[in-house]
């Protein structure tokens, strides 16, 4: 359990922090979306719930204990955290992909390099990879850490939808014992894909999940969001009363199943 | 928007740099003490408090430099000595130039403090300009200046990213002998060194994509008229060296 409290951050040359105190708690078994607009401190806000950077105000607590009590807890809490940056070229430290992955693991590589279709890639230097490449190496070699927190900043941002869906499948699977905690900016792909939603704004912080976001129409606008397709389907079909509030509809495939069960009823009737 | 903010960027360059070499004129330690109590009134009434704490956070440079230096001099006699101990000996010479340096450092910090590289670059730039009647544009040292100061931040922001990158996939438990610690350290120039360069890249292409080559005039200086802020900076820059050289001076 990931416990955050009174947390704040503020940068030297600015007046005011860049969020609100925030009160939250990550666990095992769910993936978090981080959702807001550019410039709110998402990215930072990664950072210190990696332990790269020291809040200004706040404290980080993983089981109970407080990260940044010591150097040598914050050295051992770093080592079961896996992060995605946003820019993968950053931690390309070996000449070739098989070297990086090979590179302080903990898992089993030969595993992963099936997991993510790397075998044609292992002689390349991590350099000369697509931008989807990088991403999704990068992603293999943080889960070779085995960590118990994955945090990925814009992990799918300009990937195919093969690559997409690739990630998406083992994120899924690796939530199941671990907590993943991901910032992205396509909230159809998020939708899809998170159980929980972090709204960050400079003023505001809300967790909410799917059903939340459902009965609450007006929630990506408050946070100066466009509201997702899916969602604005779905709220369409609640306040019609064709779905019910309580059901969640992460996708417009989900959602076009249950018109079809509804329609196949009512023709049977 | 206070006093100091409103200030054009020729302003505070013109200022800092008529000041730093006035103070080398001074001969009195009230000339030292006007000059700190002024640093002080701006310090306190014209910086925010971030502002503030980036200047106090250099306290180690503003005190060290200047007493290496005091120290330095102290081997040597520089006129009337009012202290001495072994073979150190202070003069009144020693003192005013230790004074001198901490405000040429102080005020060298509020400059940076107060003018990003872009505004300092144009300034520098448009004294050129007007200097030379606009015979030389000028244009060049600003594009240096700006690309030079882009260039260590973005620097030290990827050479930031990838020391925390290697952090989070260093696995503490493993122990490392210094040699392979070393080997290890000097990976990480890696992607330091690729990612700079396809960064230079892309401002080469940037500057091609916006016509920049040689005898191109990117640079159209936009006319900005002085405010009345400025004109009363060097109205009071003028008087004080009329009242310094020429009444106190004298004293």
């Amino acid at each position: 359990m990931l416990k955050i409290s009174n947390l704040t951050y503020q940068f030297t040359s600015h007046i005011l922090p860049l969020f609100p105190h925030l009160n939250f708690t990550l666990h095992k078994g769910e993936i978090y979306a981080l959702l807001g607009v550019n410039g709110v401190g998402k990215t930072t806000l990664l950072k210190i719930l990696s332990g790269l950077l020291k809040p200004s105000q706040g404290k980080v607590f993983w089981h109970d204990q407080n990260i940044y009590q010591s150097k040598k807890i914050l050295r051992q809490y770093r080592s079961q955290i896996g992060f995605c940056l946003q820019d993968p070229e950053h931690l390309f430290f070996k000449q070739t992909v098989a070297d990086e992955l090979k590179y302080h693991h903990v898992g089993n590589v030969a595993k992963i390099i099936k997991q993510f279709k790397l075998e044609h890639l292992l002689n390349y230097s991590p350099f000369e990879l697509s931008g989807g490449q990088k991403k999704i190496l990068q992603l293999a070699i943080m889960l070779l850490k085995k960590p118990e927190i994955l945090i990925g900043d814009e992990i799918t941002a300009g990937l195919d939808t093969k690559g997409q869906s690739l990630i998406a499948k083992n994120l899924q699977k690796y939530k199941k014992d671990h907590i993943v905690l991901l910032v992205n900016h396509d909230l159809n792909q998020v939708i899809q894909m998170c159980d929980k939603f972090l709204f960050l704004s400079s003023e505001k912080f809300q967790v909410m999940t799917l059903t939340d976001i459902l009965n609450y129409p007006t929630i990506f606008q408050k946070f100066g969001l466009i509201p997702p397709d899916t969602i604005k389907i779905g709220q369409e079909l609640i306040a019609r009363d064709i779905l019910l509030p309580d059901t969640i509809y992460s996708n417009s495939e989900k959602i076009a199943q249950i018109i079809a069960t509804l329609i196949n009823q009512k023709k049977a009737k | 928007m206070n006093f100091l903010a409103k200030l054009d960027g020729r302003t505070k360059l013109i200022s800092i740099v008529v000041i730093t070499l006035f103070m080398f004129t001074f001969k009195n330690y009230w000339q030292y003490l006007l000059i700190t109590g002024i640093f002080i009134l701006i310090f306190f009434g014209q910086l925010h408090l971030n502002q503030r704490k980036q200047i106090i956070k250099h306290w180690k440079l503003i005190l060290i430099l200047p007493s290496l230096n005091l120290i330095v001099n102290s081997l040597f006699i520089n006129g009337k000595v009012i202290w001495s101990w072994w073979r150190l000996h202070i003069t009144h010479l020693d003192l005013a130039i230790f004074w001198r340096l901490i405000l040429l450092l102080l005020f060298a910090l509020t400059f940076s403090t107060i003018t990003n590289p872009s505004e300092m670059a144009l300034a520098i730039g448009k004294l050129i300009n007007s200097l030379t009647l606009g015979y030389y544009q000028g244009s060049g040292i600003v594009l240096v200046v700006i690309i030079m100061a882009a260039f260590i931040r973005e620097f030290s922001e990827t050479w930031q990213t990838v020391i925390q990158a290697a952090k989070l996939r260093t696995i503490p438990s493993k122990s490392f002998k210094r040699w392979s610690d070393l080997i290890a350290r000097i990976w990480l120039l890696q992607p330091l060194i690729l990612i700079s360069l396809k960064k230079a890249d892309r401002v080469a292409d940037a500057l091609i994509a916006h016509g920049y080559h040689q005898d191109a005039k990117l640079f159209d200086y936009r006319k900005q008229k002085y405010h009345l802020n400025d004109w009363i900076i060097y109205g009071s820059l003028v008087l004080f060296i009329i009242i310094n050289n020429l009444i106190l001076g004298k004293l």
